[in-house]
């Protein structure tokens, strides 16, 4: 008899994504078994219970520190705090997409156990301790993105969306993989422990290989320049719930993953990737906020913007101290917030007819919805970076992670970034206070899980930028175990 | 190098002869003579119908090779667990019990969706 | 010495195929030469001791994504006459890309002193791997086997919702 290694920890490693999985799978059958066809609604409210039970595991798991495993899967503060940020992502997508999908003619009740796999495959990312494991989150959080982007089968754009992405991700996941055999043949484990264990003997030109290799392949996920072309067709192609989705929780998760790959499991290489990260932290915020300023259309433009966001993520990643972890944690916790806003209000523009998302669709919003435009502009403002909203408090640790680490330049770029930045989320400010409207209203629709949503969003952007030092502490000190 | 060992070259080069000679022989003796009729589209004995655009060819096809390929892969799983798992004992089970209930999960799905109909 | 040969047949073979893959006009072509490929590596995986992999790429990627692969092509064929319009860099300049990219990564792999693990091999020798995945999936390989379910689910129901008919109701 082999002697088992399934103790306790890893029951409570794998308990808050399975029982998202599970609750995934219940709500599955649900869908196609239930007596008359359920309505939507039965559908997402078992996949909210799903996501719930993910939660409630998630916080009762909160303080815990354990390897299970043998060490490739963790259950520490950031794998809880990752969670915390997809469950977020994925329950506000969840809410915003009901009613939105109908009216649009999307039938498929697959979408809600979708977006929980989709969910799961980000958790198991952000736990993920070993580059098997991180391939399999992958696999499952894209398999369920690419599905979920051409959900909307009529429409072109949705259907090229999906094709752009499952093409080029899959070219994405082959880098995956020929970066983790690079790996594997060089220090002879794919685990993150036993690669520090071998990268001492391994030979130098197969780690850099097999470092710029994963950077190739985890850039893509994330959406950084260079491997940034896909997101503005695919983000303005898809459902914008599902964009929601993608520019939340994938992107977290995408940053999550990178940051334990190369705070932990790369950190005795350092100086080689941190270099790497400086150059395309740079790159990736300045080729966002140049091309959004140029947008005509805010879904387009937020799109951009994402690109600009994932740009200063990867600025903390490149600083690569606990300190910078810790920041880049909050970072992504205050993103999902303002994100899921901003495409929420996106969505709650849309009738079944036209999305309504051009700049010229915005203009004088105020005067016909000015509790929309209010919420819009709370999240416009949190994103460029204002005080006291989430956006700024993110930005600011960022930076104050980078100086405090002597990395001045750094700062100062971002810091004028978010000052270019400032022109394109104030351009939508203007067009929706100070512009006359153009044309007819909209028919409207009345969508009460989706202002449900907004308003939480608003909520959570005031909130965390009013009171960020709870989280900030926590992330921290999280990071604090894994950067060695 | 003992005789056994020499078996995977002797029956390799021999298929590798086989396949040649037939292959070169119907290349070489055939005639080719490309005409309308061959470059057309595979319709199975109808005759394709003429815009290719207004019939389409049908998805289930597609659909059941996928359904194959997922189920192949689980079945791919089982082989090596099926030769180990005397010596994995209840452990071993459970294991497996949790891989199937997924894809019996999916099969149910697929099943109730009508994926398995053919028309 | 007839190692040596049957290796290289092998591995001519199976990198004839890729070419025929990259440059054949005809997409069937290309999906035969596919077949080829996919069939040469699994000889190399015989090659490398990897029997039990070998099996499964044969029952799998040969028996069944070839067929799917072909499938698609027949789902799609109208389209091969479509003017691609994104010229990208053009011919000349991927070549000099790719034949950097690939001197460069095939100078890394010969010239790196590779570890080799002799008891692996040894134990692949003596009852065949198969043996050995099976007991890697109760031991340091659990997770990613029981993980492997949902990507399997994950691909089966996006399989469906993706090409199904319509529902109407």
């Amino acid at each position: 008899m082999i002697q088992v290694p399934f103790g306790t920890a890893e029951w409570q490693s794998i308990a808050p994504f399975s029982l998202v999985a599970i609750g995934g799978m219940i709500a599955l059958l649900w869908a196609v078994f239930a007596e008359e066809r359920p309505g939507t609604t039965s559908v997402m409210w078992m996949s909210q219970a799903g996501l719930a039970a993910g939660l409630v595991a998630t916080i009762a798991l909160l303080g815990s520190e354990k390897a299970s495993f043998g060490g490739t899967f963790a259950l520490d503060g950031v794998s809880l705090l990752a969670n915390l940020v997809f469950l977020l992502s994925a329950s506000m997508t969840l809410f915003m997409a009901q009613g939105h999908l109908e009216s649009m003619g999307v039938r498929a009740r697959e979408f809600y156990p979708l977006v929980l796999f989709a969910t799961a495959g980000m958790m198991i990312m952000g736990a993920a301790r070993d580059l098997v494991i991180l391939f399999l989150g992958i696999e499952v959080m894209s398999l369920a993105a690419y599905v979920l982007a051409g959900i909307h089968r009529r429409d072109p754009g949705s259907t090229e969306a999906a094709l752009k992405y499952f093409v080029l991700g899959a070219f994405a996941t082959c880098f995956l993989l020929y970066g983790i055999a690079a790996f594997y043949g060089a220090t002879g484990a794919t685990s993150y422990d036993g690669i520090r264990a071998g990268l001492a003997s391994a030979p130098r030109a197969a780690l850099i290989g097999g470092v710029a290799l994963l950077v190739v392949a985890l850039g893509f996920k994330a959406a950084i320049v260079p491997f940034q072309a896909w997101t503005p067709d695919v983000y303005q192609g898809a459902p914008t719930a599902v964009t929601a989705l993608m520019s939340v929780g994938v992107k977290a998760a995408a940053f999550v993953g990178i940051t334990r790959l190369f705070l932990d499991g790369l950190g005795p290489l350092h100086q080689d990737w941190q270099r790497i990260f400086w150059v395309l932290a740079v790159l990736t915020m300045t080729v966002g906020n140049v091309f959004a300023l140029v947008q005509g259309n805010v879904k387009r433009m937020l799109a951009y913007s994402s690109i600009a966001h994932a740009g200063y993520l990867l600025a903390g990643v490149a600083v690569g101290t606990s300190r910078a972890g810790g920041a880049v944690l909050l970072y992504l916790f205050t993103y999902a917030f303002m994100t899921l806003g901003a495409f929420g209000v996106l969505i709650a523009l849309g009738t079944g007819e036209k999305p309504n998302d051009d700049l010229d669709d915005l203009r004088g919003l105020a005067d016909r919805r000015p509790l929309l435009a209010g919420a819009m502009t709370i999240f416009l403002l949190s994103l460029t970076g204002i005080p006291p909203l989430a956006g700024f408090v993110g930005k600011f640790y960022v930076v104050e992670s980078a100086v405090n680490a002597g990395w001045f330049w750094l700062a100062i770029l971002l810091v004028l970034n978010s000052a270019i930045a400032a022109y394109y989320y104030l351009a939508v400010i203007v067009a929706m206070w100070m512009r006359d409207p153009i044309g007819d209203e909209p028919a409207w629709e009345s969508r009460p899980y989706l202002a449900a949503a907004l308003l939480a969003a608003t909520v959570g952007t005031v909130l965390v930028g009013l009171f960020p030092s709870g989280t900030l502490d926590f992330a921290r000190h999280a990071f604090a175990s894994i950067v060695r | 190098m003992d005789e056994s060992s020499l078996a995977l070259p002797i029956s390799a080069v021999l298929c590798a002869v086989v396949v040649a000679v037939m292959v070169g022989a119907s290349w070489v003796l055939g005639k080719r003579s490309p005409n309308r009729a061959k470059g057309a589209v595979f319709e199975a004995g109808n005759r394709a119908v003429g815009e290719v655009k207004s019939h389409r060819f049908p998805v289930k096809f597609y659909l059941t090779a996928i359904l194959f390929i997922v189920f192949d892969v689980e079945v791919v799983f089982m082989y090596p667990w099926a030769v180990v798992f005397r010596r994995l004992g209840w452990f071993g089970l459970a294991e497996m019990a949790a891989f199937v209930l997924v894809l019996a999960v999916g099969l149910a799905y697929v099943w109730k969706v009508g994926a398995l109909e053919w028309d | 010495m007839i190692y040596a040969a049957l290796f290289y047949a092998i591995a001519l073979f199976t990198v004839a195929g890729a070419f025929g893959v990259a440059f054949s006009e005809n997409v069937v072509y290309s999906a035969f030469s596919l077949m080829a490929t996919l069939l040469g590596a699994a000889g190399l995986y015989v090659f490398l001791g990897a029997d039990f992999l070998a099996a499964v790429q044969l029952l799998v990627y040969v028996g069944g994504i070839l067929v799917l692969t072909l499938f698609a092509i027949m789902l799609t064929h109208q389209i091969s006459d479509v003017e691609v319009s994104n010229r990208a860099v053009g011919r000349w300049p991927a070549l000099g890309l790719v034949g950097f990219v690939g001197i460069a990564m095939a100078t890394a792999l010969v010239r790196a002193p590779w570890k080799v693990s002799g008891e692996v091999v040894a134990k692949a020798a003596g009852e065949g791997t198969t043996y050995g995945i099976g007991d890697a999936f109760l031991g340091p390989f659990l997770l990613p086997f029981e993980l492997a379910s949902i990507v399997l689910l994950t691909a089966l129901v996006g399989a469906i919702v993706l090409s199904r008919k319509e529902i109407r109701d």
